[in-house]
């Protein structure tokens, strides 16, 4: 049984990789978006339960797809955790003035990363599953 | 304006005032001489005469009311003067001097040239007297330059002007253009229509810039030296119109320039930022997910998940080297645009490097199926270039180009050259790049999609980089393309530095490289060591060819800021150009000596010497007003260059690539120690003559001019160290005890290490590690002897101790002038060299006669 549905949304493969790994691990179901535009299409076919944003992206940033989510009524509800390389405190300022509701900057811990997740959806931190072989 | 200028156009005004009405006085008083004596020889006459004092008297007051008139015009063009301020107010100020020259002087017609420096012709700009068409006349005939100087014969001159008559007018129909006004008839003797009379306006450093001519006087009278006097007065007043027109001209320039500038540095300090804010985000992704891989990977330690390990290793791995790359390419492109690279530049065959390249490139495009191709080429092309960082070039365009061309297409290399230009052309079959962005492409980190950054790995800083550093060489990079079909890349070397006219940006420049701190320790030491009111350091403006005040003291601020000398112009000019140093003992009878800021000179000697780092004058400094208010000698010149040559080696510290800012820190602190050192040795009124006596005594014994300088410097350092054995030391009387006697033997050393960051000659340090050894051997620290000691330190030692001796110390009564003589006669040949005191000895006899030591009495 899934823990929830996360959606990652990062220009960076390796990044989307690396957190559909720990989260699936952790026992999220994951869906991924490769930038702004094609974030807002799987939101609305998804309904994740939390969404993990880059800030960088071409197209649409995460700062426009956080604006979008938060004043949509039908998905205001939905935790965004804005994850980016923009470490200074007027970026992060501006991510929670867009609505995000937690700001995690790059370099950052895949178990750190899920904790918040787990801590935002109200989850316990289950065991680890034995992975399979 | 100053109060200074205000209150000379005051005087100035006044004096005129003062001149026209006593030439009136004058001329009236001639009058009534004539009537009185008509008087007294025809007493009878009574009733002519009461008429003729009654007509005179009437005169006198129409003459005083025409003269107050007269000085009335001419204090508003003096008023005018000191008001200017605009080229549109030069005009109005030009128009009203050849009025009040027409007024004044007595003459309708009035013409005033001004000489346009570019053109080197002389340009109407007033006129007085003149109908629309004379104007338009005059204006259209522009006087060269040369025929101007064919008219200034002393046959014409009269004062500082210049009258032709009409009967030897020499210049035939050459003047055919230029306007000749009808007078009418006129007798022989009277003023004739081609008659001229001009006055040269001159600066007051003797150039010419343009003049002042005037025709058909009132009286028809040819001009009188009193005419003549008048109209050179107002001759000097438009001089100065213009020459403050020309100041306010320049200083306009200077603000533009100074907001350009500015402009520019905060463009500079744009992109800088913009440029840490890309690279730290281009640096923390692939760092990202190095950092999560591996934490992932730990743990999964011991599962037997080896796929997902494998994997994750692989990204690892990739991603390290990705960041490798991208910091080796950050940092190569911060040092090509900091400058601070050193170009390497030989003549080289461009063919030859290109084939390396490919040779490079070779796996990368096997890899991708691609060909790579260079075209027939000539078998050389010769540019004189630096070797490796073209190559880079070439490697960079070819992996640039190899990246972005689909599997099985083509890349291909083709070079040509010409006599000036070598080119390099890299073609490609790839995906091209549409007209928008082909500007960008050479931007930092720029890649059109970041999609295609994954499909083409790479940092994006390969063109950046090949662009700077063919712009470096003064050369060009481009790029056509068309989407779909391919690119073409060319780069533009110049085949000889010649022609590449942007080298020096990257070059040793002192602007960019010494700090502010340095330069005022440089003038601060200078100033000081020197013992000079007015110290200044220039630095040479290269692209502008032009030396400014970078630094000074004594000085007022806008003369800081606000002078600009070309190279060649003036005495700083002139020693920048010859790299030579310039003593100058008559400012007033030189002729490199500009006009400009005289008004700063208290003495009339300046000195002033080069900064050279290795042949190249990279600035100039200059000292003015001893304190001792006596002129600069050769000796202070040879103080003075052995000085510059170690600002530069300072200032060369402080700029080199391979040294850390802690060796441009101990030069500075060099440099520190120098000025504490002079101010003290000022407070015990040695007041700077040891180096004097010990360069005499020197020259005396025969040393070179080299030796001569090392000499000065050293005899104004050696004693820098005695400042960290501590005060208490000197003023303690007595003998010294033993660990103090320790101390003090120490000093030597001790300068030694201070003064090691600025010193480059040997000789130097030798010197003052040596002064207090004694040719007994009884010396320290090493107690070496004879000749063992360099002649130098023998020198530097009998200066000292007479110095010593006849200044006292606070434990010690000062020796009288012969007793401190007898003192090291009687020494001489145990603690000093008998040749030097000897020497010494007449040095400073010879000295005292002439006064040019002040000697400790006269002090």
């Amino acid at each position: 049984m899934s823990k929830g549905k996360i959606l990652v949304v990062d220009d960076e493969i390796y990044i989307v990789h690396i957190l559909d790994f720990s989260l699936g691990m952790e026992g999220y179901e994951v869906v991924t978006a490769l930038d702004g535009e094609q974030a807002l299409e799987k939101l609305k076919v998804e309904k994740p339960d939390l969404i993990v944003l880059d800030i960088m992206m071409p197209k649409l940033d995460g700062y426009e797809v956080c604006k979008a989510i938060k004043s949509d009524p039908e998905t205001r509800q939905i935790p965004v955790i804005l994850l980016s390389a923009k470490g200074r405190n007027v970026d992060q300022k501006m991510g929670f003035d867009v609505g995000a509701d937690d700001y995690i900057t790059k370099p950052f811990s895949p178990r750190k990363l899920v904790e918040r997740i787990n801590q935002l959806l109200g989850q316990t931190v289950t065991e680890r599953q034995t992975p399979s072989t | 304006m100053t109060p200074s200028i205000e209150l000379t156009w005051a005087l100035c005004a006044s004096g005129l005032l003062l001149w026209e009405a006593t030439r009136r006085r004058r001329s009236l008083r001639g009058e009534v001489r004539s009537l009185k004596s008509a008087y007294e020889s025809a007493a009878t006459r009574n009733e002519q005469l009461t008429h003729a004092a009654d007509e005179m008297g009437r005169l006198y007051r129409t003459e005083l009311l025409a003269s107050r008139k007269r000085a009335a015009r001419l204090k508003k063009v003096l008023e005018i003067g000191t008001s200017i301020n605009s080229n549109l107010a030069l005009d109005k100020v030009l128009h009203e001097i050849v009025h009040a020259v027409s007024d004044a002087a007595d003459f309708r017609i009035v013409l005033l040239r001004v000489l346009d420096e570019r053109s080197g012709m002389f340009e109407a700009r007033a006129f007085a007297g003149l109908d629309r068409d004379a104007i338009q006349k005059l204006e259209e005939y522009e006087v060269p330059k040369t025929e101007f100087e064919s008219w200034l014969k002393d046959e014409f001159r009269v004062s500082r002007s210049y009258f032709i008559r009409q009967e030897v007018k020499f210049w035939g129909d050459k003047d055919k253009d230029s306007y000749v006004p009808d007078l009418g008839e006129r007798k022989k003797g009277e003023w004739s229509a081609e008659d001229v009379l001009f006055v040269p306006l001159s600066t007051k450093d003797g150039s010419i810039i343009g003049y002042l001519s005037v025709d058909d006087p009132v009286d028809r009278r040819r001009p009188t030296a009193e005419v003549v006097e008048m109209l050179e007065i107002l001759a000097t007043q438009a001089v100065v119109a213009l020459e403050n027109s020309a100041l306010y001209e320049r200083l306009n320039e200077s603000v533009r320039q100074l907001e350009e500038a500015t402009e520019r540095a905060e463009e500079l300090n744009d992109l800088k930022s913009s440029f840490v804010s890309i690279v730290s985000h281009e640096l923390k992704t692939p760092l990202t997910i190095v950092l999560s891989h591996v934490e992932a990977l730990l743990e999964n330690v011991g599962t037997s998940n080896t796929t997902m390990q494998r994997d994750f290793l692989t990204v690892t791995h990739e991603q390290s080297l990705k960041l490798k790359r991208l910091i080796e390419s950050v940092l190569e492109l911060s040092q090509l645009e900091s400058g601070r690279v050193r170009m390497h530049r030989e003549p080289f065959n461009l063919v030859e490097v290109v084939d390396e390249a490919i040779g490079l490139l070779h796996e990368m495009a096997a890899e991708r199926r691609i060909t790579l191709r260079a075209e027939p080429a000539p078998r050389e092309v010769v540019v004189e270039a630096d070797r490796t960082l073209v190559r880079r070039v070439v490697l960079n365009l070819g992996q640039n180009a190899i990246k972005f061309t689909p599997e099985g297409g083509d890349v291909v290399f083709r070079i040509s050259g010409e006599a000036r230009v070598a080119q390099v052309e890299v073609k490609d079959t790839g995906i091209g790049i549409a007209g928008e962005e082909i500007e960008k492409i050479f931007d930092k980190f720029y890649q059109i999609d970041s999609t295609l950054s994954r499909e083409y790995p790479g940092v994006g800083l390969g063109l950046s980089i090949a662009k700077s550093i063919v712009e470096w060489h003064g050369g060009e990079i481009r790029a056509e393309s068309e989407p779909g079909k391919g690119s073409r890349f060319t780069v533009e070397l110049p085949v000889t530095p010649s022609d590449a006219g942007v080298i020096t940006h990257a070059t040793w420049s002192p602007t960019r490289s010494v700090s502010d701190h340095l330069t005022r320790l440089t003038v601060e030491m200078v100033a000081e060591v020197m013992n000079a009111r007015m110290a200044s350091l220039m630095l040479v403006d290269e692209e502008r060819e032009e030396l400014y005040i970078k630094a000074a003291r004594g000085l007022r601020e806008e003369v800081v800021c606000g002078t600009r000398i070309r190279m060649g112009e003036s005495v700083a000019g002139w020693v920048a150009e010859h790299g030579t140093a310039l003593l100058v003992t008559d400012i007033e009878s030189d002729p490199r000596f500009g006009r400009q800021n005289g008004h700063q000179y208290e003495t009339k000697s300046l000195l002033s010497v080069p900064v050279k780092v290795g042949d190249r004058v990279v600035g100039v400094i200059n000292i003015n007003n001893k304190v001792s208010c006596t002129p600069f000698t050769e000796d202070d010149q040879a103080l003075l260059t052995s000085l510059a040559d170690r600002v530069a080696r300072a200032w060369q510290h402080a700029s080199a690539v391979d040294t850390s800012s802690e060796q441009a820190e101990q030069a500075s602190r060099a440099m520190a120690a120098i000025i504490d050192n002079a101010r003290r040795a000022r407070l015990k009124l040695t007041s700077g003559s040891m180096a004097a006596k010990a360069v005499a005594t020197g020259r005396r014994l025969g040393i070179s001019e080299e030796d001569v300088q090392v000499l000065a410097y050293v005899a104004s350092v050696h004693d820098v160290g005695m400042a960290q054995i501590g005060t208490p030391v000197l003023h303690e009387p007595g003998k010294l005890d033993a660990e103090t006697w320790a101390l003090v033997a120490q000093h030597p050393a001790r300068t030694v290490e201070i003064v090691k960051p600025i010193e480059f000659q040997e000789q130097a340090a030798e010197i003052i590690l040596a002064h207090h050894e004694r040719v007994d051997g009884r010396g320290y620290p090493r107690g070496l002897k004879g000749d063992q000691i360099p002649l130098g330190a023998r020198i530097i030692g009998v200066v000292d101790a007479y110095e010593s001796m006849t200044l006292g110390r606070p434990y010690r009564q000062a020796m009288s002038h012969e007793d401190a003589l007898a003192e090291l006669r009687r020494c001489s040949g145990s603690q000093f060299d008998p040749k030097v005191v000897d020497a010494f000895i007449q040095a400073i006899v010879a000295h005292e006669d002439t006064k040019l030591i002040p000697t400790p009495e006269a002090a």
